[in-house]
């Protein structure tokens, strides 16, 4: 309840505290009704979800599921639209993580929140009251951190500077952290997204000591391997909501992968017309040519060696691949290196007749490639430009574009191409000097599909292209995308949504590792293949 | 018909928020100077007369307002051109030497040719210098990463004490006065309409707007503007970072070294060791105070200039040091930054 008093007591934390909410069932923390929106996107609605004293549970589901977000409201980080949240059987309002903090419920969040030039002892006190206290003391402090390692059996050198310590050893700071303001229901985000195999054993161990301790442990995950490794429960989101809640005997790989992805085609809502495309659109009845074929390509990822792992893949003209597949699978690395902005390792991307072994944005423009990238703020349009440079942007950039001459742009030539391309991919509103940031997210995405698409390309990569879009813009991008296969270009959409990916494409590949795990035609694929396939358990199988 | 743009556009970029904010800033400028005066012993308002009488109400003010003003507006462009591509040139002042070591040597050691073609290469000689010694920071930062914020600081100091070193070596002549001798008096810049004000004011003036006309309507402006709005987008519409890093900086120090020519050729006639007061810097707080937009580090430089001349006549008007001219600068900066120029930004950042 209190800051510790380590300083005047010597003694981290305290076992009342911590069994405190275990008498008669109370729930540690539960949630009722949760709902949270961010502008259209709808991440939570009518979230259930109940904690156990001393209980690892683990919350389950997709990326864009909705885990994260009803981690950070219990946590305080983020309050929700609606709903409520009960700690210890009260109700509770957080302003802030402080106030969530009071009340025993904290979370490791998956970046890092503390401070690398301090030491460990002077992160571990940092924030708490006692931080003020003007006696404090250098080494009462490294005393007090050095005690609460050893009662969590964390073999730290507490005086060590947090930039000295390995990623595994940073963890283990900002849980105990947490655990030194006597936390009794510890979020952790993600927490072996960082981790090796071996660190992940050792973090599983301390989080069932915790549990031990009457600690309530909520993981957010992923990785079904990890659930039936380590927890008690699971609760399994999708699309914001919860759709199934499992306890220990009923866990194992199939019924837990169903109840991620799900395995019904029709529970996916499965209508053309509800995601904009519509019965009358012909079917494109046969591809052509090979237009993008990688071979055994390896792409490294900022943190890991082979992020893309001999990947080969190939999208003829006038099909649409669609690449499924939990995020984090090397998605972002294989589009960051097809739009050139990410170096090959090794491997080969033969776009038409040209085989490339490094590929860069001009070059790939020259080729007839159309980038919808996955961060549309970060990488396809600038905020502070108009809608006329953002959506003439590439072919600006490239000297020998008709736009420039002798360095001038030409005005009369941009304003007549931006009026058309304006109408043709109806940007609202329809003002060439206005500055993309007043756009909404549909209306940039329509800047940037007007830029890319332009000149009809042979080869369109189009990443997440309806992410956080309106339901007119999600039916607009649908539409262009389905037009542009009919005319004959190669299409690869890489996306997280099923429903999307079905139904615009004509053949499906899940991403898993780096890899192509699993690959068919639309009508022959099978979707209970696809599922284990999306979270490792695929037999490699391709159809 | 875009280019009129409708009412609307024009009040959407007027923005009287922007300009209300300005003002209000202004005058509570002015409310603490006035403060500062009071405080320092003297009447405010008599010291703010002799201000502007010193800087505005004689031939000679005039004259040193002008001149002084045209080089800020150099220096503060040399800091503009790289701030759009969100690039901070501190060498400024390094760059203004080695324009005029450029100028001087080429005024004062090239005979053959007509006096007026000597002028114009010593011109071209200060503003490639400029240019060069800008452009090594830009293509360390491209090539190595090195910040350049490091670099041009540290340039400074190179170029200053090699300046220091080429006027006693190279020139003889200098003794210990610490300066060349004086450039033949048909090799320096013209006066305007036979007067004392030098020509390099309007050289100053077709910069600003060389300038504007660069980041609106040229290919290399459009990219400037994007690598600094969002580098990550830039490079990956085929904008190559390195090369906007380089070519940016470049202008900028191309700017500021047209300004050491323009002192040397125009203004003192001679390299002296002590020419520069601290150019390059104020340019700094020019270009910030003019938001990085060309047309408006005009006014920004002549609110400094004015403030700069007007300040040296406090002493004999009022009975103020000099140095009161200092703080009145530096409160003016605080204030306009504070009051104007940053909430803006952050506001932008926000969104």
């Amino acid at each position: 309840m209190t800051a510790p008093k380590p300083l005047t007591e010597g003694t981290p934390g305290s076992n009342e505290e911590l069994t405190r909410g275990a008498a008669a069932g109370t729930p540690a923390v539960e949630a009722r009704g949760l709902r949270r929106t961010f502008g259209e996107l709808v991440a939570n609605d009518d979230v259930d979800f109940t904690v156990r004293p001393g209980e690892i549970h683990a919350l389950l589901g997709e990326n864009g599921a909705g885990k994260t977000t009803l981690g950070t409201m219990l946590a305080g980080l983020l309050k929700p639209d609606r709903g409520e949240i009960l700690a210890g059987g009260e109700p509770v309002a957080f302003g802030s993580p402080r106030d969530a903090l009071r009340h025993g419920i904290g979370m490791v969040q998956q970046h890092s929140v503390l401070v690398p030039g301090l030491t460990v002892a002077e992160n571990l006190v940092l924030g708490t009251e006692s931080s003020w206290n003007p006696r404090l003391r250098h080494r009462a402090v490294e005393r007090w951190a050095a005690e609460l390692c050893e009662r969590f059996g964390a073999g730290l050198d507490v005086s060590a500077p947090l930039a000295t310590l390995s990623i595994d050893e940073v963890q283990q700071v900002e849980i105990l952290r947490l655990l030194g303001r006597d936390v009794r229901v510890l979020i952790l985000d993600e927490p072996t997204a960082v981790l090796a195999r071996a660190h992940a054993e050792r973090l599983f161990e301390a989080l069932r000591g915790l549990r031990e301790r009457g600690c309530s442990v909520v993981i957010v995950t992923h990785k079904l391997s990890e659930v039936i490794e380590l927890a008690d429960r699971a609760t399994v989101l999708r699309h914001g909501r919860v759709v199934a809640r499992l306890d220990r005997p009923e866990f194992n790989e199939d019924a837990l992968a169903s109840a991620v992805v799900g395995t019904e085609l029709a529970e996916f809502g499965h209508e053309p017309a509800a995601i904009g495309v519509s019965e009358d659109m012909p079917r494109h009845g046969g591809a052509g040519d090979v237009v993008l074929a990688i071979e055994d390509l390896v792409v490294d990822g900022e943190r890991s060696a082979g992020a893309v792992d001999r990947l080969s893949l190939q999208v003829r003209a006038g099909e649409v691949l669609g690449l499924a597949g939990v995020e984090g699978n090397g998605q972002a690395e294989l589009i960051e290196a097809l739009s050139g902005v990410r170096g090959v390792s090794s491997g080969t991307v033969r776009i038409g007749d040209r085989t490339l072994t490094q590929l860069d944005p001009r070059t790939l423009d020259r080729l007839g490639v159309a980038v919808v990238s996955s961060e549309r703020r970060r990488w396809d349009v600038v905020q502070d430009l108009s809608i006329e440079e953002n959506i003439l942007l590439s072919e600006l950039a490239d000297p020998a574009s008709d736009f420039s001459r002798w360095g001038f742009l030409r005005r009369s030539k941009m304003d007549a191409a931006v009026a058309e391309r304006i109408k043709a991919f109806d940007v609202r509103p329809a003002d060439p000097s206005r500055s993309v940031a007043t756009l909404s997210g549909g209306n940039q995405q329509r800047v940037v599909l007007g830029r890319e698409l332009a000149h009809r390309p042979r080869l369109l990569i189009a990443a997440y292209p309806t992410h956080g879009l309106d339901v007119a813009a999600v039916r607009f991008v649908h539409r262009t995308l389905l037009k542009l296969r009919d005319e004959a270009t190669a299409v690869l959409v890489v996306s997280a949504d099923r429903d999307e990916l079905f139904a615009l494409s004509d053949r499906v590949a899940v991403l898993y590792r780096g890899r192509i795990g699993y690959e068919a035609e639309r009508e022959k694929a099978d979707m209970r293949q696809f599922s284990r396939a999306m979270v490792g358990l695929g037999e490699g199988a391709t159809a | 018909m875009r280019r009129l743009g409708s009412l609307a556009d024009w009040r959407q970029r007027l923005d009287w928020r922007y300009l209300a904010r300005l003002l209000a800033s202004l005058a509570l400028t002015l409310l603490l100077v006035g403060l500062i005066f009071d405080l320092a012993g003297a009447d405010p308002v008599a010291a703010f007369e002799a201000l502007i009488r010193g800087s505005l109400g004689n031939p000679l003010g005039v004259e040193q307002t002008i001149e002084l003003g045209a080089i800020l507006v150099l220096a503060g462009l040399a800091v503009t051109i790289p701030a759009r591509a969100s690039l901070w040139n501190i060498g400024g002042e390094g760059q203004i030497f080695a324009g005029a070591l450029a100028a001087a040597s080429v005024a004062l050691k090239v005979t053959g040719p007509d006096p007026a073609i000597v002028m114009l290469l010593a011109l071209l000689a200060g503003l490639l210098a400029g240019a060069a010694v800008a452009a090594v920071a830009g293509a360390l930062r491209a090539l190595t990463g090195a910040n350049e914020v490091l670099t041009t600081l540290m340039l400074n100091f190179v170029i200053a004490l090699l300046t220091f070193y080429a006027i006693t070596n190279w020139f003889p002549a200098a003794g210990i006065r610490g300066s060349t001798p004086e450039i033949p008096r048909d090799v320096e810049l013209p006066t305007l309409l036979g007067g004392d004000i030098t020509s390099g004011v309007l050289l100053a003036l077709a910069c600003v707007v060389a300038a504007h006309v660069l980041l609106t309507r040229t290919r290399l402006g459009l990219t400037i503007r994007a690598v600094g709005a969002n580098p990550e987008a830039a490079r990956h519409n085929g904008i190559r970072l390195g090369s906007v890093y380089t070519v940016s900086f470049a202008i900028g120090g191309a700017f500021a070294g047209l300004a050491g020519a323009i002192v040397v050729l125009g203004i003192d006639g001679l390299l002296a060791r002590d020419f520069s007061p601290g150019y390059g810097f104020v340019g700094i707080a020019v270009a910030l105070l003019a938001r990085s937009r060309p047309l408006l580090v005009v006014p920004a430089a002549a609110l400094f200039s004015i403030v700069t001349v007007g300040g040296s006549y406090l002493e004999s008007a009022v009975g103020l040091s000099a140095d009161v001219a200092l703080v009145i600068q530096g409160t003016l900066l605080l204030l306009l930054l504070a009051l104007w120029v940053i909430p803006p930004q952050r506001a932008a950042g926000v969104r």
